[in-house]
């Protein structure tokens, strides 16, 4: 990770560490450095605003009342706090699935094609965001959609086997090699 | 070197996939393999990367407040470690509004109006997905979230091993004062043990009994319950150990707690 990385990797823990301490101030900071991130990211699992701002409400509400349980050796703040949130928004698709096996059908299978087709034009909010597209835009598009089905569909690989008609075993390597070359990729470009 | 299953067994753990049986066998193994825990911790924040190359979309500035105002109408401090402690187990359950679908249906749950909001959310859900954000669409999604806020739905999570199968989802409805529970996959307490149901409400501070949890040989139970005092607000649901026919507050362990 370079140096600024590093460094806002170190302030991102600070703020939670001071928000598991009950201060509100830093929750505030920390809402508006991670909230457009997470936002973007809710509304890309559960579809509707409306229902994404209940979603991030709820993640934000967990990360006040669970600051306390995160360890900074473990992960980042923002990557914590990411994973809070598409737990909270992958119950809500899950549940709603539940409700309408139609919407299911419906589903979107491909969840980078909007970044695929228009990466260059859509804007950036810094330089991390630059690296990850890039680093994105290297993996194979099998492998990109099966990583988007379970990230942002919130489907095991059972699931997406199905969908795909595809061995359980090609989705589990897929997903893997995708992932995997992002991060290879990440770290070049640290 | 970490083999392809291995780093199978990372990605399935890092998506959540696993059964917390699972996922606690691989916590262990991180432990002793510093390989592993490293690989776990990189394919962790790569895939939360993802996050940031997606469009950039702002929430609006109601939100910010409202968050703000939600934790300082909680008056308290974020919960203490100790609490925190416990494992924080994914429940394995089905989805809160699915729960609440089948168990309205299975047991036949009388309540007319429940039946007419969950019908309300299933018809704005497929609205919205359809993007057809309307003002009539709007204005069904205000209805159904003003009288969803009478009803509050929880799925509690296993605080201990021997409950990592178990499911179990709470309905609560305030405007009653009443509540229905389903337990799936719950072991018989010990003899001379019951479980027994807790309200948190920040009014009362102690839990308020919700009653003694009858667990039959059945695999699935299904009880009404109604605490014995006003709840103003159902903060969290708990279940404990007791002894037989329960006791006043709570004093057995903790064995399972709502988000």
């Amino acid at each position: 990770m370079s140096p600024d990385g590093d460094d806002q990797r170190r302030m991102e823990a600070e703020l939670l560490s001071r928000v598991a301490e009950g201060d509100e101030g830093a929750f505030a900071e920390l809402y508006d450095r991670f909230s457009p991130g997470l936002y973007s990211m809710a509304l890309r699992i559960v579809g509707g605003s409306q229902e994404a701002e209940d979603v991030l409400q709820e993640a934000f509400h967990q990360i006040w009342r669970r600051a306390t349980t995160y360890e900074p050796g473990r992960s980042s703040a923002f990557t914590w706090a990411v994973m809070i949130l598409r737990n909270k928004a992958i119950d809500r698709l899950r549940a709603r699935r539940r409700l309408s096996r139609t919407l299911e059908k419906a589903a979107d299978l491909n969840y980078f094609s909007d970044i695929d087709d228009a990466s260059a034009a859509l804007p950036l909010r810094n330089e991390k965001e630059a690296r990850v597209r890039s680093a994105l835009a290297s993996i194979p598009e099998d492998q990109k959609q099966a990583i988007g089905m379970a990230f942002f569909g919130g489907l095991t690989h059972e699931e997406i086997a199905e969908r795909l008609s595809e061995p359980l075993g090609t989705i589990k390597a897929r997903i893997r090699r995708g992932l995997l070359r992002l991060r290879d990729r990440l770290k070049e470009k640290a | 070197m970490i083999d392809d299953p291995t780093q199978d067994l990372a990605v399935a753990y890092i998506l959540e996939e696993l059964s917390p049986t699972d996922a606690t066998r691989v916590e262990a193994q991180m432990r002793t393999d510093p390989g592993l825990a490293l690989l776990v911790e990189e394919l962790r924040e790569s895939t939360a990367a993802l996050a940031l190359a997606l469009p950039a979309h702002m929430p609006s500035a109601h939100l910010r407040r409202k968050v703000l105002a939600g934790i300082r109408s909680e008056a308290s401090k974020p919960q203490s470690a100790r609490i925190a402690a416990f494992p924080l187990w994914k429940p394995v359950l089905a989805g809160l509004a699915a729960c609440l679908a089948i168990g309205l249906a299975v047991v036949g749950y009388d309540d007319q109006k429940a039946r007419t909001q969950l019908s309300l959310v299933s018809q704005d859900l497929f609205a919205l997905r359809e993007k057809a954000s309307d003002q009539r669409a709007r204005i069904a999604d205000l209805e159904k979230r003003d009288s969803l806020s009478k009803v509050r739905i929880a799925l509690l999570s296993a605080q201990v091993a021997e409950l990592a199968k178990a499911s179990v989802v709470v309905v609560w409805d305030a405007e009653k004062q009443r509540g229905i529970i389903k337990l799936v996959d719950m072991p018989k307490p010990a003899p001379g043990k019951d479980y027994q149901l807790w309200v948190i409400d920040p009014r009362y501070s102690a839990p308020v009994s919700a009653g003694v949890l009858a667990i039959g040989n059945a695999a699935s139970t299904v009880a009404y319950f109604k605490p014995n005092q006003v709840i103003t607000s159902a903060n969290t649901f708990a279940i404990s150990i007791e002894k037989t026919g329960g006791a006043s507050r709570p004093e057995g362990q903790i064995v399972l707690v709502s988000q």
